[in-house]
């Protein structure tokens, strides 16, 4: 049964929820009690923008449903502290850190109309763009499966405030699930915490999915799960009947999301790629199109906008969004193939090669680059690069200085692991880099 | 270019020095039982498949191009890219 909150507010969910932490179990009274605090302290903020910095899911969830109560909007970041000139940039009127105390910024008037929820997506080089979502939109599908299932135990693999961290613990707070959650959320960690408090269910990428089960080996057997999902990157039949495998009594499901066009559908049959009859009777109130062998939607869940980006070029005139995701009917299928543009997807992380090659450009060891995508057996691809180097330097060296700076500027994903050094690059006869696709 | 088992063993150990020594981390001792991704190496799922990438450039080989192989040990890993008829 699904235990329903008073009034449907994430505030009444936290009355039943529970997350486990890997030091130790934090139930509702102190949920609820941390949610009566903050909203208590959220009221002067009330139609103003809050940001959130705690990386904890508990923290996440509280901040959520008290930002809900407070009728303030919420921006949720992927690191602890945000820096001075987009504080002031992104109109933030105060920040939630992670004691949960509320620090007063600046007045701003940010137009508010109702309660949003903003992610900062990634980017070191550059300004994150803010997704702008809203609860409901986020809720939509989430409360379509709550009616659906059980109550159970979820294991977090995602970053919080992340859309896929969102869904996880959006669903465990609407089922009355119990979410599992590590401090430091690496493959040993997440492993170790799914073996002590063997969860029911279990979101997370296929690479996520291809590593866990390299850890656990024999041991991954003994999971008892019932739900597998799969998300934010291709799922190909070789995880899937993988998974499929193993865990026999498990529903094995991938689903297609973004930041962009928000959670379109759910493929429940274990199966790669989903029903070509789909483009005709539509899924889950989403209406797909294929165009020059590129996905369409038109989805009620898409996001509502970026916030500080203009978006104008992914929505066709007549109202679809543009996936970037190339398509390809077989028999009665259709799978996808992968981006349109040069996006590469390294363990479900986005990388645009253009900001790596900014970064390289930018290393005084560094003529030229050229960066492209190597497939990987563990994460789909990972990046690569062609380097030219100044004729001056010594190659082990600059290999060295480069991935160093590489690691220092840009998240992990992002960072070559493949890097040749050569003498040019070529040049279309348009005069642009070659692109290998 | 034919690799002998040694050969692919020290090449696991080497990379996954360098990986380590890179993200500042102590090394242990690396022996054909050690678990790749276990908490002993402290390395992650990107650094795995950056030693696949430099096993398959070393070698040749792409053991996983039918689909995905399961390893979880140095000695594991290191026999997908062995000749199939011997040393």
């Amino acid at each position: 049964m699904m235990p329903v909150g008073s009034d449907g507010s994430l505030r009444s969910h936290l009355e039943s929820a529970t997350v486990r932490r890997t030091a130790g179990l934090i139930c509702s009274p102190d949920l609820s009690g941390m949610c009566s605090i903050l909203v208590d302290e959220l009221r002067t903020f009330q139609g103003c923008r809050v940001a959130l910095t705690s990386q904890h899911a508990e923290h996440v969830m509280v901040g959520l449903a008290a930002a809900q109560a407070a009728g303030c909007e919420i921006l949720l970041h992927r690191t602890a502290s945000i820096p001075e000139e987009l504080l002031n940039g992104w109109k933030i009127s105060a920040v939630i850190d992670a004691s949960l105390r509320v620090t007063r910024i600046a007045q701003h008037d940010i137009q508010g109309s109702g309660v949003r929820i903003l992610i900062a997506t990634s980017g070191t080089t550059s300004e994150p763009k803010l997704a702008e979502h809203s609860i409901e939109g986020l809720l939509g599908r989430v409360r379509q499966l709550a009616r659906s299932q059980d109550r159970s135990r979820w294991l977090l693999t995602y970053h919080p405030a992340t859309f896929g961290g969102l869904q996880v613990l959006l669903t465990a707070l609407a089922t009355g699930s119990e979410l599992v959650t590590v401090t430091s959320p690496t493959i040993p960690a997440l492993s170790e915490a799914a073996l002590a408090f063997r969860p029911t269910h279990v979101s997370a990428t296929p690479t996520f999915w291809r590593s866990f089960l390299l850890y656990l080996g024999s041991r991954a057997a003994d999971l008892p799960l019932r739900q597998i999902t799969l998300g934010g990157e291709i799922a190909d039949e070789s995880i899937l009947g993988r998974l499929r495998t193993i865990y026999k009594d498990a529903r094995v499901n991938h689903i297609y999301a973004s930041t962009e066009a928000g959670a379109l559908f759910s493929v429940q049959d274990g199966e790669p790629g989903f029903p070509a009859e789909w483009l005709e009777t539509g899924v889950d109130g989403v209406a797909l199109r294929i165009q020059q062998g590129v996905l369409q939607v038109r989805s009620p869940r898409a996001m509502k906008r970026y916030v500080n980006k203009d978006t104008g070029t992914v929505i066709t005139p007549d109202g679809w969004l543009i996936t970037g995701d190339t398509v390809e009917q077989v028999g009665d299928r259709i799978l996808f193939r992968g981006r349109e543009d040069a996006t590469l997807n390294v363990g479900g992380g986005k990388v645009r090669p253009e900001e790596v090659e900014a970064l390289l450009l930018s290393l005084p060891e560094v003529v030229e680059a050229r960066v492209y995508g190597v497939p990987n057996p563990i994460t789909g691809t990972v990046v690569g690069a062609d380097i030219v180097a100044r004729a001056d330097v010594v190659e082990s060296e600059a290999r060295h200085s480069i991935l160093t700076q590489a690691r220092k500027n840009l998240e992990s994903y992002k960072v070559p692991r493949v890097l040749h050094f050569v003498d040019e690059i070529g040049v279309s006869a348009a005069g642009k880099k070659e692109r290998l696709r | 270019m034919r690799v002998t088992r040694n050969q692919l063993l020290e090449r696991i150990r080497t990379t996954i020095e360098r990986i380590a020594a890179e993200k500042n981390l102590t090394v242990p001792p690396i022996a054909e039982e050690t678990v790749l991704l276990g908490s002993t190496l402290g390395i992650d799922s990107l650094d795995l498949a950056a030693i696949v990438v430099e096993l398959s450039e070393v070698t040749g080989k792409d053991p996983f191009q039918d689909g995905f192989i399961e390893f979880r040990t140095v000695g594991e890993l290191s026999d997908l890219y062995r000749d199939k008829n011997g040393e």
